[in-house]
């Protein structure tokens, strides 16, 4: 009985044998036994890493565990209770040194410590701040920064724009013009929670483009900061990098800051759809109602879009002066979709006038603008 | 015809010897670059809160088309699992498209709807919409149910496109779950877009949710499949998510956005036509028309692809559904390849035409009937008594090792990534599948693979029923 050329009953007992086998093979055989060889190699070392790294996320599992079930009395009283511990000297007697002083127990507590400060806010929120500095975690954010991985720097600026380290503000000034884009957004929001004044003095020299995410996430740090640091952002409203200019148009409705009105007005007239659809969509925020003679007179010269959004600011601004141009809109043979339902929407938010002129235009006849009208009058859509 | 013979033969063993090598290298090459995408995506990511984006003034809004055919057994706790969606701006709606079933009469009842006068533009060609419903109840207003005459897959989500009232819509298989923050992982790509380079679509991976414990519409304790035909489909899905579209969407060349969750630029998807209707590979074809159209205009554009376990859908439990769902799959291949056959290797298309498009051709499409045509060039050589069977035994283990090791692989990125499997068994279970799958379930899928060709040539244009059990009778 053979296989392979190999006698089955007369299997090689020693290597000197098997080498003599395996030469008695051709040579692309040869190769390809080889290739196995090195498959099944790599197979075996594939699973040694996967049970390697089960074992270890398991061993850290449970240490995570156990810190957080050992400390969880510690914080309650620290947070909730007397707060005497965090000022007298018997405060480092919570602490195991051991737990300190290890890397990975240290990262845990300083993590769960992270944890609670994202879902707090006023008295205890100072007080995880106060004993994240007294147990020296914002050294070890602060060396986050001097480190060569990207990650763990963003990291460090994260957990010490979170835990308020303003001394902090000089090595995060670097990063600021970072190419790393992470590092750069991560530097920025750091820098709008950390500077007591002018939070926002870096878009004064920003080159690159802001994206939506960028913003929502100044945004989402802006509305963290006290109502006295908001700066006025039409300082900002010339700046040559037009994702600025959009940020800033789209805070100041954000923020309601009615003094940048009449700016804003005369930004209508710039040539740019995208500057002119943020603009109205600000005014409509903030519910300018000195901006409407100025949206009704340049409704007629825009494109498609902007008279979207001039629509969906007159219907908030919810005045009579918009009624000659629902009716110019709705009495075209072929009104475009949106700007029927939004003229339709502002008549009836105006009330027994707006309902009597649609009944009026509903007599029309005209099928395609009943059903429009009956769309656009049902508060659901 | 002995020297014909002598050359046909020298020629066969070379070309199989070279495509397996190539094939080989490709998906080393595909999945080192997944693998260090797949890291970089989760340390940028580790860090951040999505619920920055539930406050953002600048979040866009969401349309969530699901088309429903035939859906009577799930649809109501469906409905119910979309309306919970994470997310702050979003209108659900769910396209009856002609069931004939009780789909339609249980939507109503559950959620009290009524028809409504809707207007809308038809922006996109689609079969007659008989209604539009909405719901009486006054927390219901995000959800719009349309009732049309049957047309497809493709003719629901046009028509889904066509109601729809936000610039970015995601299509979504209605009887999928999706995860707490899939919303909100699937829109940060869109945010991300700058002026330099626009977002087209985004898809995330789908992962297998059968044993997985499912309740009010969401995944709340993820199982490895008890049944061995998931299970190798859960090896199947880390392989092709996790180890291969990564990388496609890191080369900006990803063609392909599964059916059961993906979200689109809605302008972008209407100027490209929509879905197409004569092709069952709907999501794909309409991935490389926005592509094609993007690059025709030459705007800078990207398709993103996510690593994260976004969605979990009901993978067949029995080889007779397996195999119309890859009927299909085939057919979709395919009948999109050939809509498109002008882009492969057209250099005016750059990556997608001289990349994608081949790499799609050669070693999607062709490589069951390859593997097929070389099974049955075996077995004459067998049977002429010219087989070399060593050369045969030892290529047979080397293709068998690769494909274990190539598993073996795809449970470490599963592992080292999102470790959705935690038991100890699983990972032992994962890898006798992993020993299993290459013999037993390959084998079947080349068999549907050349099936669904045949099919395509004879005419066959179904869907192909795809009866599943629902996660709302798996309930205690």
């Amino acid at each position: 009985m053979s296989f392979l050329q190999i006698d089955l009953y007369e299997i090689p007992n020693t290597a000197d044998e098997w080498g003599k086998l395996l030469y008695s093979f051709p040579i692309h055989i040869r190769i390809l036994m080889g290739v196995i060889l090195i498959f099944c190699l790599i197979i075996t070392i594939l699973f040694a890493v996967i049970i390697g790294s089960r074992i270890f996320k398991t061993n850290r599992s449970r240490t995570e565990k156990y810190i957080r079930k050992k400390y969880q009395p510690v914080f309650t009283q620290l947070l909730f209770e007397d707060d005497s511990r965090l000022i007298s000297g018997t405060f480092f007697t919570l602490f195991d040194k051991n737990d300190l002083k290890n890397k990975h127990r240290r990262s845990v507590l300083l993590e769960e410590l992270i944890h609670l400060h994202e879902n707090f806010t006023g008295e205890t929120a100072v007080r995880l701040e106060l004993i994240y500095r007294k147990l020296e975690f914002h050294q070890d954010s602060l060396e986050k920064l001097k480190s060569r991985k990207w990650y763990l720097v963003a990291k460090g600026l994260r957990e010490l724009a979170l835990m308020n380290i303003r001394e902090a503000t000089t090595p995060i000034l670097q990063f600021i013009k970072s190419k790393n884009e992470i590092l750069r957004m991560e530097a920025r929001i750091a820098l709008v929670k950390l500077s007591e004044k002018d939070p926002l003095f870096f878009l004064e020299k920003e080159s690159e483009a802001l994206s939506a995410w960028d913003m929502a996430n100044l945004h989402a740090m802006l509305v963290k900061i006290p109502e006295g640091n908001i700066p006025a952002f039409n300082t900002w409203l010339n700046s040559p990098n037009k994702s600025v200019v959009l940020f800033c148009i789209s805070m100041i409705g954000a923020f309601k800051q009615n003094s940048a009105v009449p700016i804003l007005i005369k930004l209508l007239e710039s040539d740019d759809d995208s500057f002119k659809q943020a603009v109205i969509k600000a005014l409509r925020e903030m519910n300018a109602l000195q901006a409407e003679e100025k949206l009704i007179s340049m409704y007629a010269h825009e494109s498609s879009l902007v008279q979207n959004e001039i629509l969906r600011s007159l219907e908030t601004i919810a005045s009579e002066k918009s009624i000659p141009l629902y009716e110019r809109i709705l009495r075209q043979p072929v009104p475009e979709l949106q700007h029927a339902l939004h003229s339709v929407k502002g008549l009836v938010t105006l009330g027994d006038r707006g309902k009597k002129i649609l009944s009026a235009i509903a007599d029309l006849k005209n099928e395609r603008l009943q059903l429009i009208i009956s769309h656009a009058s049902d508060a659901r859509m | 015809m002995g020297y014909f013979f002598y050359y046909f033969t020298k020629f066969a063993d070379h070309f199989i010897l070279v495509y397996s090598c190539l094939i080989f290298a490709t998906y080393v090459i595909l999945s080192t670059y997944s693998g260090l995408d797949i890291i970089n995506y989760i340390r940028k990511n580790s860090f951040i809160d999505y619920r920055t984006i539930l406050t953002a003034p600048t979040a866009p809004s969401i349309s969530i088309l699901a088309p429903a055919y035939n859906e009577e057994a799930t649809i109501v706790d469906n409905i119910r699992s979309l309306l919970n969606i994470h997310y702050v701006n979003f209108e659900v709606i769910i396209i009856n498209d002609g069931s004939k079933d009780k789909t339609m009469q249980l939507m109503i009842e559950a959620y009290d709807l009524e028809p409504v006068p809707y207007a809308f533009d038809q922006k996109i060609d689609c079969k007659p919409i008989r209604a539009v419903y909405k719901s009486r109840i006054p927390s219901l207003t995000k959800l719009t149910v349309v009732d049309k005459v049957n047309g497809g897959k493709a003719d629901a989500l046009n028509s889904g496109i066509n109601v729809s009232k936000y610039d970015y819509f995601a299509a979504i298989d209605v009887d999928c779950v999706l995860e707490y923050e899939a919303l909100l992982k699937m829109v940060k790509p869109f945010m991300e877009q700058t002026d330099k380079e626009r977002v087209i679509a985004v898809g995330g991976v789908v992962r297998i949710a059968n044993s997985c414990k499912v309740q009010d519409g969401k995944i709340v304790e993820v199982n490895l499949p008890k049944d061995f035909l998931p299970r190798a489909q859960v090896l199947e899905y880390i392989r092709a998510f996790l180890m291969g579209r990564m990388a496609w969407s890191k080369l900006n060349g990803l063609i392909l956005i599964s059916g059961a969750f993906g979200m689109f630029d809605k302008t972008i998807a209407i100027d490209s036509g929509g879905y197409n209707h004569k092709t069952v590979g709907e999501d794909m074809e309409l991935v490389i028309r926005m592509r094609r159209l993007m690059e025709e205009q030459k705007i800078k554009y990207k398709v993103v692809y996510l690593p994260d376990p976004l969605c979990w859908t009901e993978a067949p439990a029995s080889f007779k559904i397996l195999g119309r769902q890859r009927n299909r799959w085939t057919r979709g291949t395919a009948e999109t390849l050939w809509f498109h056959k002008n882009l492969i290797f057209n250099p005016r298309y750059r990556f997608l035409g001289m990349v994608s498009m081949p790499y799609w051709l050669i070693f999607e499409w062709l490589a069951p009937i390859i593997e097929s045509l070389a099974f049955v060039y075996l077995i004459v050589m067998a049977f002429l008594g010219i087989l070399n069977i060593e050369l045969f035994i030892t290529l047979f283990f080397v293709i068998y090792t690769f494909a274990i090791m190539y598993s073996t692989s795809a449970i470490l990125f599963e592992e080292l990534s999102y470790h959705q499997y935690k038991k100890k068994r699983d990972i032992i279970r994962l890898l006798m599948t992993a020993l299993i799958e290459p013999v037993l379930i390959h084998p079947m899928t080349v068999y549907y693979a050349i099936r669904g060709n045949l099919d395509l040539l004879t005419g066959v244009r179904n869907w192909g029923d795809m009866q599943r059990k629902g996660f709302a009778k798996k309930k205690p």
